[in-house]
């Protein structure tokens, strides 16, 4: 291995939180013209050591070399000029402004030397080129917030692509993508190894991890693992090397049986969302899984279903008797619960901790007498940590510190303690690592055991093959086909997903 | 997620430390100057009579009471309130600043 | 239960130990900033008490509590929008249209100056209703606009500040009072209200010190150990998740308004009592003083965060500061520019706290 084209290294990296040591004494290198992946459990620390690589966090100990050179960036502005760009996980974009206002934020291009005012042309000249390079059909004038989250994921990418890094970094880059934008996706990580640039890609995705990188870093509990090439690697090597067991299947085993229909839902539509008449049963025990391209429904059909979104039609049965869900607190006593898509915005409540963020929907569950009893408080939060096997040092941590994974499971946790019927869950395994799925997979099977109906909408094809016992597809908007989820394909899903586009 | 008033504040720490350093200063040197020019202003409203200058006495120590004169009418003394209903006590410790009305026949 | 602190306070220590140079110095630095004002109000009590040893006296000291009592109840009041994210200017002049609401129903029979000179002085308990009364229904007015039209506070609670003047304004007017100031208050009340407790040698504690305590415990148990409390802080830390996690949004934020009110109720009675002559200048800018302790005392314009007891030590504090100066002979027209000051400090250290996240 030549340390020649060595354009990254860092060595020793440390980094302390309150509470929590993200980082232990990781190395790591990267050459130019190749894809090094970064693998890992939630809070493994590959975020982590990325934000400290791109000056967001401090490190406390360790070196970072670019191009041989020592490196410190104080600020992302300082890493971006320094020739360092980032694709977040966590997208931190202005959505109020327009797609070339966020590309061009920090750097407006003016309209000339002597008039220091920013170039709205110049702006959309050049973001039409960049998108034009990276065959992005996206109008520079659209409010960010109109846009779907994948769409939104592709301008974060062009924009890190933008900056002329000679290291990018993708943290979960392909979380909101569907399939087609994945392959676009790796076409354009193809043209940067062409340039000569070091990639550097977060992902828990396996089969994308071995198809495109050339070189692996697995991480676990903070510390760095082992660093192979990729083809000495297998999808089960990977696995154990990030959990330290083996793993020997996917998704749990199927034991549980469906009963009478419980959910009976007619011609469910939104006034201020794209959802039109969409009509389904479900039944006692059964997991109904929700696919469908970006923008398909999916999300908004959920939304709908829980009282979050107004309704301009459409009847909802509970076993026979019409319910309303008119708001969260109806469908909350309908024995319903929604675990949203983005949890930062409308999850969890960041400066409380996380025994405050898991009880806060069963108050009254934890009352004894008028008040609020903290022994039964913090029995249910204890239960909630053990068994969904949350990582925190103690339960009075905020919960804004903790990794993204772990915040997903206490938000899952304080829905299990409401005892719902019926389980919405809108991709409840983003970010998540395998070993994480894997529990959440379990839990999800438990509750159809127990009788319970549990509907979820993902964007991994795999995953609701392997855990659901029917999918509907949403396309356009609109309920365009079911299958059953034993004998359906993805290209099947993709069909239907496809059909009213 | 972390919101309220700082949910739109991009500022680096240097920046933060800076303007609350800045801050605490201007606290200190109020404080000083402040303490400095203290003293508590006793005026006196003689509703007609000659005038009587303010003085300036510190925290619990007594006003010396002048007698204003007003054409014909015969002084009753110094009041705390503007309706002379009550009396301040000549040897009082001063502990605010005030406004003495004179109370006329 | 010791155990366990004992072993966080050492492990505190050998993880400061553990620390590099840098980090021991941020760590420093952040202590240094976030304790900045209880450190200068500590220097300044030394110095008071070293130039006028007065300071430290029984009665100065009973003084500054019975100071720091009368001043709770809005502190505990504002701190709840504060939580909310918000805030509420209409605080000072509600107590003060509270305290010539009571005065006024309270004046000694046969007073020359009476407003309502038919009407004997009512029973108290049926004045501290009404007061309370009014405040409740300035808090659901100020907490229903906020709630259903997504107002921010300051506006509606600016409006509402701009209205109970003219309305302090105009009840000064009726009956026979014509603007006047209300004095000449029956001994039922001023009895009930600064009546002594009990005596300190011979110092006598005021009865409001007893009814401001048990009031600060109502509400230390109305914020940790009621559903509404909980309800209260998600609402503060994250509105739309609080809503979709179940809470009723839309009555919390009315609720803690309403409450606000009856404390800013409350407090009227009391200090219209105390100090014995209520004009429609009663109340001015009460809120500033309540709303600078609240921040001293880490109930964060952040929101979602705050403590009873944090509260207890701002009003504490600043009460020591002002009767302090009041020592160092500043009248009380300078310390206006002292409390803008205090404001913006305890504000800028708690911004830094919210902000040094790295």
């Amino acid at each position: 291995m030549s340390e020649n084209n060595v354009i990254l290294k860092m060595d020793n990296i440390e980094k302390v939180f309150p509470g929590v040591k993200a980082l232990d004494n990781v190395s790591l290198k990267v050459k130019a013209g190749t894809v090094h992946a970064l693998m890992g459990e939630n809070g493994a620390g590959k975020s982590t050591l990325m934000k400290c690589l791109f000056g967001v966090y401090r490190k406390d100990a360790g070196k970072i070399f670019l191009f041989n050179k020592e490196v410190d960036f104080k600020n992302s502005a300082e890493a971006l000029s320094g020739g360092i760009a980032m694709v977040h996980q966590e997208l931190n974009q202005a959505l109020k402004r327009n797609v070339m206002d966020n590309m061009w934020l920090g750097r407006f291009p003016k309209v000339s030397k002597w008039l220091p005012f920013t170039s709205e042309k110049k702006m959309q000249e050049q973001t039409r080129e960049i998108f034009k390079d990276l065959g992005l059909n996206i109008d520079p004038k659209t409010v960010m917030s109109r846009l779907s989250v994948s769409q939104r994921q592709m301008v974060e990418i062009a924009k890190a692509i933008s900056y002329d890094a000679k290291i990018i970094v993708f943290d979960e880059p392909t979380s909101s993508l569907n399939e087609k934008e994945v392959e676009h996706l790796f076409r354009i990580i193809d043209m940067l190894k062409k340039r000569g640039c070091g990639i550097i890609y977060i992902s828990h995705k396996m089969e994308e991890i071995l198809r495109i990188s050339d070189e692996v870093t697995v991480m676990r509990d903070g510390k760095h693992i082992a660093t192979k090439p990729a083809k000495e690697l297998t999808m089960n090597e990977i696995i154990k090397l990030m959990v330290g067991r083996e793993l020997t299947n996917r998704y749990p085993e199927k034991a549980h049986s469906i009963g009478d229909v419980l959910l009976e839902v007619d011609n469910l539509s939104s006034v201020y969302n794209n959802l039109n008449g969409v009509s389904f049963k479900a039944r006692e025990g059964e997991i109904l899984g929700i696919a469908g391209l970006d923008g398909s429904g999916r999300t908004e059909l959920l939304e709908n279903l829980f009282g979050l979104s107004t309704r301009k039609s459409g009847t909802i049965f509970l076993r026979g008797k019409q319910i309303s869900n008119k708001n969260p607190r109806d469908s909350i006593k309908n024995g319903f619960a929604l675990l949203t898509e983005e949890r930062r915005a409308t999850g969890i409540f960041g400066i409380l901790s996380i025994m405050e963020n898991t009880v806060v929907s069963s108050l009254k569950s934890v009352k004894k007498g008028p008040f609020i009893s903290k022994r039964k408080s913090r029995e249910n939060t204890d239960w909630c940590i053990n068994s969904l096997r949350i990582k925190t040092p103690s339960r009075e941590v905020k919960i804004r510190n903790l990794s993204g994974g772990n915040q997903q499971k206490v938000i899952l946790g304080r829905w299990l303690l409401t005892d719902p019927t019926v389980l919405l869950l809108d991709e409840s395994t983003r970010g998540i690592d395998v070993g994480a799925k894997y529990e959440i997979y379990q839990l999800i099977l438990n509750l159809a055991a127990k009788g319970k109906t549990v509907i979820m909408v993902s964007s991994e094809m795999p995953e609701l093959l392997g855990v659901c016992d029917r999918i509907l597809v949403m396309s356009g908007g609109k309920l365009a086909g079911q299958v059953d989820a034993k004998t359906a394909t993805q290209e099947d899903i993709m069909t239907l997903a496809a059909k009213y586009v | 997620m972390s919101g309220g008033l700082y949910k739109n504040i991009k500022m680096s720490l240097k920046t933060a430390n800076v303007i609350t350093l800045g801050l605490i200063t201007a606290l200190i040197i109020a404080f000083v100057l402040v303490v400095k020019s203290g003293g508590f202003i006793v005026s006196f409203d003689v509703n007609g009579g000659t005038d009587i200058e303010p003085v300036r006495v510190m925290h619990g120590e007594q006003v010396i009471l002048k007698t204003p004169t007003k054409q014909g009418r015969a002084f009753k003394g110094w009041y705390i309130d503007e309706d002379c209903t009550i009396l301040w006590q000549e040897n009082s410790p001063v502990t605010e600043s005030m406004t003495l009305y004179a109370k006329w026949e | 239960m010791s155990d366990k602190n004992e072993a966080a306070r050492v492990g505190k220590l050998s993880k400061f130990k553990t620390l590099n140079p840098s980090d021991k110095r941020r760590y420093v630095t952040d202590l240094l900033f976030n304790n900045a004002m209880f450190i200068i109000i500590a220097i300044a009590i030394i110095y008071i008490a070293i130039r006028v040893p007065a300071f430290l006296s029984l009665s100065s000291v009973v003084n500054i509590i019975s100071l720091t009592a009368a001043r709770m109840p809005i502190a505990l009041g504002i701190a709840g929008a504060i939580v909310l994210t918000g805030t509420d200017i209409s605080a000072g002049r509600c107590v003060g249209l509270t305290a010539c609401v009571a005065a006024s129903l309270l004046q000694i029979t046969g007073y020359s100056k009476k407003m309502f000179p038919d009407l004997d002085p009512l029973p108290l308990w049926s004045v501290l209703l009404i007061v309370m009364a009014i405040g409740a229904v300035v808090g659901l007015v100020n907490g229903f606009f906020v709630a259903k039209f997504k107002l921010h506070p300051f506006i509606v609670t600016l409006s509402t500040q701009l209205i109970l003047f003219g309305s302090v304004l105009m009840y000064l007017m009726i009956g026979s009072n014509n603007g006047q100031t209300l004095s000449g208050l029956d001994s039922s009340y001023t009895d009930f209200v600064r009546g002594t407790l009990f005596k300190i040698g011979t110092v006598a504690v005021p009865n409001y010190v007893l009814y401001s305590a048990i009031l600060t415990a109502i509400i230390w148990v109305i914020w940790n150990k009621t559903e509404f409390g909980k309800n209260m802080f998600a609402v503060g830390s994250n509105e739309e998740a609080a809503n979709v996690s179940g809470v009723n949004v839309f009555r919390t934020i009315i609720l803690v308004f309403v409450l606000a009110g009856i404390m800013y109720g409350i407090t009227g009675f009391i200090e219209g009592a105390r100090i014995a002559s209520c004009s429609a200048n009663t109340g001015l800018n009460y809120e500033s003083d309540a709303i600078a302790a609240c921040v001293i005392g880490g109930v964060s314009f952040v929101g979602g965060t705050g403590k009873i007891s944090g509260i207890v030590t701002g009003v504490f504090l600043l009460q020591i500061i002002f009767v302090g100066l009041n020592f160092l002979s500043v009248s009380a027209n300078m310390l206006y520019i002292i409390k803008g000051l205090i404001i913006l400090v305890a504000c800028a250290i708690d911004m830094r706290k919210y902000l040094a996240r790295k």
